[in-house]
């Protein structure tokens, strides 16, 4: 009796253990669906460290670092006590910066220490005279050395600028070419909090009235480096466009034939009529008026109107309008427009937006959750373009997951759903993987004729030049790789024919290997 | 045992398997295993209770892997997050470079909005500065072929980082990258050299990439970075020293072009004078050379001339040469280029570069280049000029009239008519109607 009491404990301590850990592992695979994930790496996970536990303190920890909110200087913001004398408090805090004992003597945790103090000297003095601040700064040989204005242009400047308002700091916000950057995100961030234009008008006329007006023409010419991934890469006055409210179009225009140059006019029109369907309705009108004539070269004009036509808040039949007005329509079908157009919205949309794709390839986002975000971000949709958005949305997110993406071609005819199979072979897949595209491959249906086998393999001749450049042998070696079978064969022949334009000794050494005689 | 308590049995063992699976439940939601997206997006600590917090720098290769993989459950925008990818990427590497690229290699290979040809996609490039510090590291991931296919894009990265930090480096390596990869890597010792990058001279560089066979460099890279010998002026010796090397060989080839860069503002007699006696094949390189480095209206088409006397029919159709002229006729001397293209003797390989001569003169004032057509002699080339003075009054001048009258006057029937199909792609193109 005693020994079955024994095994009935043992049973139920295992129902018990086995209970808790089913439950637990399921748990923790459904936290990132290992189905939906691409193989992950070897390497990362080569300690012996539970990978998942801590990742997002790890995540977090690192965003607050990368923000400043978690730094040396964030930290001695609030130690360091303001010093009487605050210009004596930084020179004493720059002195010995620079030089051979800086390079040599300090380890990189000494000098980031060394550094934050000069931040925060620097911090208190500009609360209180930032002209005389940074005038020393931008002055100081050692400061220079130690590459200071370039990281109090990170923090001080952005924390001082932003508390004291753009318009009280163009005066020593203006001065260098180094700080215009601070002074662009710091304007557009007031202008989208509500100051609108007509808070870019002062400040324009305030950069208007300073010395170094000609340099900040030339630095809003070119795209902006930002900290901010919306702004970064983006010129100046487009995003001064883009965050003009509706109710201030007349203003705005104003401003477009009072500048000078063409290329100014174009990024204020540009980035305003790109903010809503509103604003590209009312710079369509304007086009098509006398008003904007004389101020604007006909080619400008043509590229206003593919901005307007880009703007998927305008009405469908607008859209169409100018696009039937484009020499490139010529003979193409209403229909055929709509779906082109439609198309360029699903890019945008998942290009511009919420990473989509990201959250798709890696399962935390399901199909149906991109296709109601993609629903929400396109109201205009209209019913004939349900057909064109499947499709792009489908050529989108095959590139990340071909299979999961696969049940959005579930509502087309088969013939339909067919074709948009074998044009994805060539249309698609142009900068991504071979081992993704090869994957595709495999759910591509068999060709039932010889046209359809020659659409089937056409995605191996047209990326072969690119693979070639991009990959050079290492494709060659990957296609020697790939399973026997047309896909291998054509990826080989589209080699061939590649490198015979160039270099036809080379081909027929490949043609050699490829293709071994036979003893 | 009876029914009863099998069943009984069972059910208890049921019972605490539910347990179990109620207790994991329950530990895992207090844990935080469902926190993940609001902790990394709201940039609160979700570090475990009592976990210090150590600054990235600190960290191994394993925690910066979790945090990869915990960006997973964020939410962003495409731009955000290849962002903080690419800061965790650059940190990730200073610990283990290896494993950062591969994470990367995981990621889609596509840059938004790039055009079709992108080296390295929107992450690798951010390993550049790794790359540079640890060149040997790099380039034995690259000969191993340690990423698969992605190998390639990281080479470019390599490439590109290395070179222009160590020069040296990669002009060892020169010869074991592929015949694709070469004249890359080659042009990027050359920028680096010019950047004054690694402390390596141009003569450096020359004795390294001249012992490689001329299949691996040619004359035509070689020749960057070579420099006169014996002073810089000395064009007897280096003459000599052609004519002592004998053949058409690569160096000889760099002499030759060396002796063309060094007359390249010469009058052509001058260059004429200092190319005789030697070999057909390297006069036509020197006078190339001179050609391709010239300066002065006089000497560019002074060259040509040269070319043409030397029967260089194969230098004369190379569009170099065509982009030459332009480039002299856009410099105030549009009407003497025209003048002096209507000398040249009218062959296939020269068509192309009669246009080129008499193209930017022809579009400038439609007035004048139509009173300058009407004096030409009636000639195959006065012919050409006209159909030339049709497109430009198509494409520059939006003039269909001019180029009617331009095209009504060619008097070769079968010339006119392709002249005339020219203007049809454009009335097509334009939309042009006849009022």
């Amino acid at each position: 009796m005693a020994r079955t009491s024994k095994i009935l404990l043992v049973t139920h301590v295992l129902a018990l253990v086995l209970g808790y850990g089913v439950v637990r592992k399921s748990l923790e695979r459904g936290q990132v669906n290992d189905e939906d994930t691409p193989e992950f790496t070897k390497l990362a996970d080569r300690d012996e460290q539970s990978p998942s536990d801590d990742g997002d303190g790890l995540l977090a920890d690192f965003l607050n670092e990368r923000s400043g909110k978690k730094s040396r200087y964030a930290e001695l913001k609030t130690a360091l006590p303001v010093a009487k004398d605050l210009k004596g408090a930084v020179v004493s805090a720059v002195a010995g910066l620079g030089g051979a004992d800086w390079r040599s003597g300090l380890t990189r945790e000494e000098q980031a220490a060394r550094v934050a103090e000069v931040e925060v000297r620097v911090l208190h003095w500009m609360k209180d005279n930032p002209l005389e601040a940074m005038g020393f700064v931008m002055n100081d040989p050692a400061c220079e050395e130690a590459g200071i204005p370039e990281l109090l242009d990170k923090h001080v400047f952005l924390e001082t600028a932003t508390e004291k308002g753009v318009l009280n700091s163009v005066d020593w916000l203006a001065r260098d070419p180094l700080t215009f950057g601070t002074l662009c995100a710091v304007a557009l961030n007031e202008m989208r909090a509500g100051g609108g234009f007509a808070m870019y008008e002062k400040l324009a006329e305030a950069i208007w009235r300073s010395s170094s007006r000609d340099a900040f023409l030339e630095f809003r010419a070119e795209p902006l480096v930002s900290e901010n991934p919306a702004d970064d890469g983006e010129r100046f006055l487009r995003l001064v466009g883009a965050a003009t409210r509706f109710e201030e179009r007349d203003r705005l225009l104003a401003m477009v034939k009072r500048i000078r140059g063409t290329a100014d006019k174009t990024d204020l029109l540009a980035g305003f009529a790109g903010s809503s369907g509103a604003a590209a309705e009312w710079l369509r009108t304007v086009l098509k008026g006398d008003e904007l004539k004389g101020e604007l070269p006909r080619g400008s004009r043509d590229d206003l109107n593919q901005e307007i036509l880009g703007v998927a808040g305008l009405e469908m039949d607008r859209r169409l309008e100018i696009f039937q007005e484009d020499p490139t329509s010529e003979g193409r079908s209403r229909q055929e427009l709509v779906d082109e157009l439609i198309g360029w919205d699903v890019v945008s949309l998942l290009e511009n937006g919420r990473d989509w794709r990201f959250e798709f390839r890696n399962g935390k986002a399901s199909l149906d959750d991109v296709l109601t975000a993609v629903r929400r971000g396109l109201p205009k949709l209209p019913e004939a373009g349900e057909e064109a958005m499947g499709v792009a949305l489908y050529r989108e997110l095959a590139e990340e997951n071909p299979k999961k993406a696969l049940p959005l071609l579930d509502p087309f005819p088969p013939d339909r759903r067919r074709e948009v199979l074998l044009d994805s072979t060539w249309l698609n897949f142009v900068n991504v993987s071979p081992d993704d595209f090869l994957r595709f491959l495999a759910d591509v249906p068999e060709a039932k004729s010889p046209e359809e086998q020659e659409r089937k393999l056409k995605g191996w001749s047209t990326r072969a030049p690119a693979y070639l450049w991009r990959y050079g042998d290492d494709y060659i070696e990957w296609v020697k790789q790939m399973p026997p079978g047309i896909h291998r064969e054509a990826a080989m022949n589209s080699i061939l024919l590649a490198t015979a334009g160039e270099n036809p000794e080379q081909a027929r050494e490949l043609g050699e290997q490829f293709y071994p005689r036979k003893p | 045992m009876s029914r009863i308590s099998r069943a009984i049995l069972l059910a208890s063992h049921l019972l605490l398997l539910a347990a179990g699976g109620w207790i994991a439940w329950q530990s895992a939601t207090r844990g935080g295993l469902f926190q993940q997206e609001s902790a990394a997006k709201s940039g609160k600590p979700g570090r475990p209770q009592g976990a210090a917090y150590r600054p990235a720098k600190q960290w191994t290769g394993s925690e910066y892997a979790r945090a990869w993989k915990a960006l997973r459950g964020g939410i962003y925008t495409t731009k955000e997050r290849v962002q903080v990818q690419r800061d965790l990427l650059e940190r990730w590497a200073e610990v283990d470079l290896a494993a950062a690229i591969e994470a990367a290699l995981g990621e889609t290979w596509d840059r938004d909005g790039g055009t079709g040809f992108d080296p390295s996609g929107p992450l690798l490039d951010v390993f550049s500065e790794a790359l540079a510090n640890n060149p040997q590291e790099g380039w034995d991931m690259i000969r191993g072929r340690q990423f698969g296919v992605g190998t390639g894009m990281l080479r470019r990265v390599w490439m590109e980082s290395v070179g222009m930090k160590d020069p040296l480096f990669l002009a060892n390596r020169v010869a074991e990258l592929s015949w694709r990869d070469r004249p890359v890597a080659i042009g990027i010792c050359h920028a680096a050299v010019e950047a004054g990058a690694g402390g390596v001279t141009e003569a450096g560089l020359f004795r390294i990439f001249a012992e490689l066979p001329p299949e691996m460099v040619s004359a035509e890279q070689l020749v960057e970075f070579a420099s006169l010998p014996a002073g810089a002026m000395d064009l007897l010796a280096l003459k000599q020293e052609i004519i002592r090397m004998g053949g058409d060989g690569r160096m000889v080839k760099v002499q030759a072009m060396l002796l063309g860069q060094a007359l390249a503002d010469q009058p052509a007699e001058v260059v004429a004078g200092e190319i005789d006696g030697l070999p057909q094949a390297v006069r036509e390189e020197v006078i190339w050379a001179a050609f391709k480095d010239s300066g002065t209206p006089e000497s560019v088409l002074g060259q040509v001339d040269l070319l043409v006397d030397e029967e260089a029919w194969a230098k004369l159709e190379n569009p170099e040469t065509g982009q030459q002229l332009r480039k002299t006729a856009r410099s105030g001397t549009a009407r003497e280029v025209a003048d002096w293209a209507m000398t040249l003797p009218v062959r296939q390989e020269t068509l192309e570069l009669f246009q080129h001569g008499v193209e930017i003169f022809l579009a400038e004032n439609l007035e004048i280049s139509g009173r300058w057509l009407d004096e030409l002699p009636d000639s195959v080339w006065r012919d050409r000029a006209y159909a030339g003075f049709s497109q430009a009054a198509l494409n520059v001048h939006n003039n269909s009239r001019a180029s009617r009258w331009a095209l009504n006057r060619i008097g070769d029937q079968d010339f006119k008519s392709e002249a005339e199909d020219w203007r049809t792609q454009w009335e097509k193109r334009t939309g042009w109607t006849k009022k």
